[in-house]
C-alpha cells in the first residue's frame, strides 16, 4: 500500500499548550481519510502541518514523497481552510483567477475551463461576477472549495468543508470526492459531521493532540463493539478520560 | 521565481483596487487637493495691518541752526535725516516747517505689503485685541522738533505678541520700510544672485517635492499595511502561502502592483504642480521616478513588515502617528534637516523619507543628477533591502 502522507511522533507545542502530542498516521493514495475529533483535537493543526505552512516542533512528516512545504508539493497540493481564505473585495471568477494562476495553471484556455468546471460543481456558475463579501457564509464556503480544487490536486487537504452547505450540496460534494478518488486523486478531510465520516474510507479518531483510534468504519465499530460510529466515538472518549484518572491514581 | 506569479499577484492588488474606487479616488485627488490648500497658504505673501498714531508736529529749524551743517542722528535705522536745505551763507530766508513723521508714513504707505491705518492713541488696546492691527507706531509729539534740535527721539512700536511669528514679521516690515525710505541717498545697493533656484521660486517649489515623497510614501505605506493584515484576517495568506508562490515572490508581487499607483499618483501630482501651480521643476523626470521608486518599496515592505504588528485596522491607524508623523515632522518637509537640533539630525538621517526628500529636492529644484545624489538613492535601496528582508521574514507571523 503505497502512502501519500505519513507523520511520525509530531509534536507541535504553541505557548503553553500542547496541539499535537506524539502523533502518528499513515494515509494511502486514492482514499478519502477522514480526520474527526472534539474542538481543539488538533486536526487543524495536523493539516496545517501536512500542507507545509507550519512546522512541527518534533517529529517528521512525508507528504507526496517530500518534506511538507517543498516545492514540489504546492502545485500538487489543493488547501482548503477551516474559513473561507478568499479575497472579499473580488469577484467570485476573480478569486477563482487569481488562485489559479498562482497554483500554476498558466495556460490562458486551461485555466479558463478548469474554473468553468469547478464553479459548475459548487454550483456557483451565475454567480462568477459577484463580490465574495455579497455572498451567503454556505456559497462562501462552496467558492473556497472551488479555489482549492481549481488548479486539479493530486493530494487535497479539506478542512471541514461542508459547514454551512444545504444538505443537497453536501451530497454532491461527497460525491465528487469520491469520483476524484476514483481517478487517485487523494482526500484528506476533517469533520465532525458523522454520517459525512461513514462516508470515509478510514478514519482517525483525534483527541488532545493525540490518535485514539484508526481504520476503517467497520473496524473501528468492531474494536470497540458499538454499532455506530458516535456511540464508539463517545465509548473512546470515555475509556481515554478513565485511563488519563488511572494514571494519574 | 516566476513571473506569472509575481504578476497574478500585483494583478489581483490593482483589481482589488479597482473595486474599491473611493480608495482610489484618496490615492489620487487628496493629495492634489491637499497641495492646493498648501499652495496659496505657502505661497501668499504675508501683509500685515499696521495702525499709526501721529502725534508729530510740522517744526521749523531756526535759521541759525539750519547754516549749521550739524546732521541729527537718525532715529530709526536706516532712515536718513531730512535734508535740511543748504543755502549759501548770508541769505537767511526764512525756514519751511518739516514735519518728520509725514515721511516716515509716506514710506509705510509705499509698501505694498503693509495696509496703514492711522488711529488715536486709545484705540491701540481694542485694535490689538480684535486683531486688527498687528502692530501700532506711535510718533511722539515734538518728533520732529527734538531730531532736528540734534536730539534722538523715539518712535515706538506695539506688537500683537500672542503670534511671535507674525509679530518678529510685522517689526521686521516695518523697519525695512522705513529704512527704505532713505535709501535715495544711500550709496550702499546689493545685486542678488541666486544659487540655485530664483526669485521667481517661491515656497512651493521648495515644498513640492517633498509633497510628492511624502504621499507615495504615505498611502502606499498604509493601504499595504491594510491589503496585508486583511490578507491574514481572511486566511488567504495561508492558501498563499500553500501555494508556489515564495515569499519573495509575494513580497515582488505587492511591490509591483503597489508601484503602479505610486507611479500613477506622482504623475498627476507632477503634472498638476507643473501645469496648475506654475512650480518649477528643473531636474531630470526619469530620476524623480526612480526615487519615487524606490521609495514605493521601502513602503511596501515596511507596510508587510508592521502590519505582522497590528491585529485589526484600528491597529493600522496607530502606525500613523509612530511611522508617519515623526517623518512627516522630521524629513525636511517642515524645517531643513541641517536646521534642527542635533538629536534630531540623528533620528532624521535614520528616516527613509529624509534621503527621499534630499535626492528629490536636489534633483528637481537643483538639477542634480543621480550621480549626484547617490548616497541618497544608495540609502534608499539599503533601506528598501533591509525592509525586504523584515517582512519575508515576518510574513508567516501569526500562521505557524
Ligand atoms: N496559532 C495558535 N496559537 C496558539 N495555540 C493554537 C494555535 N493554533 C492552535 N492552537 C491550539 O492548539 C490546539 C489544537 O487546535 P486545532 O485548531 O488544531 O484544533 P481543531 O481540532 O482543528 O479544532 P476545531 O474542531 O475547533 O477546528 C487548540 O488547543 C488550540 O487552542
Ligand atoms: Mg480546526
Amino acid at each position: 500500500m503505497e502512502s501519500v502522507a505519513m507523520a511520525k511522533e509530531l509534536v507541535k507545542e504553541f505557548k503553553g499548550v500542547r496541539a499535537l502530542d506524539g502523533l502518528s498516521l499513515e494515509v494511502p493514495s486514492g482514499i478519502t481519510y477522514g480526520l474527526l475529533g472534539p474542538n481543539g483535537a488538533g486536526k487543524t493543526t495536523l493539516i496545517r502541518i501536512l500542507v507545509g505552512i507550519a512546522s512541527p516542533t518534533a517529529g517528521e512528516a512525508i507528504v507526496l514523497g517530500r518534506r511538507p512545504g517543498s516545492s514540489g508539493n504546492a502545485r500538487e497540493i489543493g488547501y482548503m481552510t477551516q474559513l473561507p481564505a478568499l479575497y472579499q473585495d473580488l469577484s467570485v471568477a476573480e478569486n477563482l483567477e487569481f488562485f489559479a494562476k498562482v497554483f500554476g495553471l498558466e495556460k490562458k484556455g486551461e485555466r479558463k475551463q478548469r474554473i468553468d468546471e469547478v464553479l459548475e460543481l459548487v454550483e456557483m456558475t451565475g454567480k462568477q461576477d459577484s463580490l465574495v463579501s455579497s455572498l451567503s457564509g454556505g456559497m462562501k464556503q462552496r467558492v473556497s472549495l472551488a479555489c482549492s480544487l481549481v488548479h486539479a490536486p493530486k493530494l487535497i487537504f479539506l478542512d471541514e468543508p461542508t459547514v454551512g452547505v444545504d444538505p443537497s450540496l453536501r451530497r454532491a460534494f461527497w460525491d465528487h470526492f469520491k469520483r476524484l478518488n476514483s481517478e487517485g486523486v487523494t482526500i484528506i478531510v476533517s469533520s465532525h459531521v458523522m454520517d459525512e465520516a461513514e462516508r470515509c474510507d478510514r478514519l482517525g479518531l483525534l483527541r488532545r493532540g493525540r490518535l485514539l483510534i484508526e481504520g476503517s468504519l467497520s473496524e473501528i465499530l468492531s474494536a470497540t463493539s458499538e454499532t455506530k460510529l458516535e456511540e464508539a466515538f463517545l465509548a473512546l472518549e470515555r475509556d481515554g478520560l478513565d485511563n488519563e484518572k488511572a494514571g494519574l491514581a | 521565481m516566476s513571473g506569472t506569479r509575481i504578476l497574478a499577484i500585483a494583478q489581483r492588488i490593482i483589481r482589488q483596487f479597482g473595486h474599491d474606487k473611493r480608495t482610489l479616488t484618496l490615492l489620487f485627488f487628496v493629495p492634489i487637493v491637499v497641495i492646493s490648500l498648501l499652495g496659496p497658504l505657502l505661497t501668499t505673501k504675508t501683509t500685515f495691518k499696521i495702525g499709526l498714531v501721529d502725534e508729530d508736529k510740522p517744526f521749523a529749524p531756526p535759521a541759525s541752526a539750519a547754516a549749521k551743517p550739524a546732521v541729527p542722528p537718525p532715529v530709526i535705522p536706516g532712515m536718513s535725516p531730512p535734508a535740511l536745505g543748504n543755502k549759501a551763507p548770508g541769505e537767511r530766508p526764512k525756514p519751511k516747517p518739516v514735519k518728520v513723521s509725514d515721511r516716515a508714513i509716506d514710506a509705510l504707505k509705499a509698501d505694498g505689503d503693509l495696509t496703514v491705518t492711522v488711529v488715536r492713541e486709545k484705540e491701540i488696546p481694542s485694535l490689538l485685541r480684535d486683531g486688527q492691527s498687528v502692530a501700532v507706531l506711535k510718533f511722539p509729539a515734538n518728533f520732529s522738533k527734538e531730531l532736528l534740535s540734534g536730539g534722538s527721539p523715539k518712535a515706538t512700536i506695539v506688537v500683537d505678541g500672542s503670534n511671535p511669528s507674525r509679530a518678529q514679521g510685522a517689526i521686521a516690515k516695518v523697519q525695512k520700510a522705513l529704512a527704505s525710505q532713505g535709501k535715495s541717498d544711500s550709496k550702499l545697493s546689493i545685486d542678488v544672485g541666486y544659487r540655485y533656484g530664483g526669485d521667481n521660486f517661491d515656497a512651493l517649489d521648495y515644498f513640492a517635492p517633498a509633497f510628492i515623497a511624502f504621499f507615495a510614501f504615505f498611502f502606499v505605506f498604509l493601504l499595504t499595511s491594510v491589503s496585508f493584515l486583511r490578507e491574514r484576517g481572511q486566511g488567504t495568506i495561508e492558501r498563499l502561502m500553500s501555494s508556489p508562490a515564495s515569499r519573495l515572490e509575494i513580497i515582488l508581487g505587492y511591490q509591483l502592483g503597489f508601484i503602479v499607483f505610486a507611479t500613477i499618483q506622482v504623475a498627476i501630482i507632477m503634472l498638476y504642480t507643473v501645469y496648475a501651480l506654475k512650480v518649477h521643476y528643473i531636474g531630470n523626470i526619469g530620476a524623480v521616478f526612480l526615487v519615487e521608486f524606490l521609495l514605493t518599496l521601502v513602503g511596501v515592505n515596511m507596510g508587510i513588515f508592521f502590519s505582522s504588528f497590528a491585529a485589526n485596522e484600528l491597529q493600522v491607524i496607530q502606525f500613523i502617528p509612530i511611522v508617519i508623523i515623526p517623518q512627516a515632522l522630521l524629513s525636511g518637509i517642515v524645517m531643513s534637516v541641517e536646521e534642527m537640533p542635533k538629536y534630531f539630525r540623528w533620528l532624521a538621517e535614520v528616516m527613509p523619507l529624509t534621503h527621499a526628500n534630499n535626492a528629490l529636492k536636489g534633483i528637481m529644484i537643483k538639477g542634480y543628477s543621480l550621480g549626484e545624489v547617490s548616497f541618497e538613492i544608495a540609502f534608499l535601496i539599503g533601506f528598501a533591502l533591509l525592509m525586504v528582508v523584515l517582512s519575508a521574514a515576518t510574513i508567516r507571523r501569526r500562521i505557524a
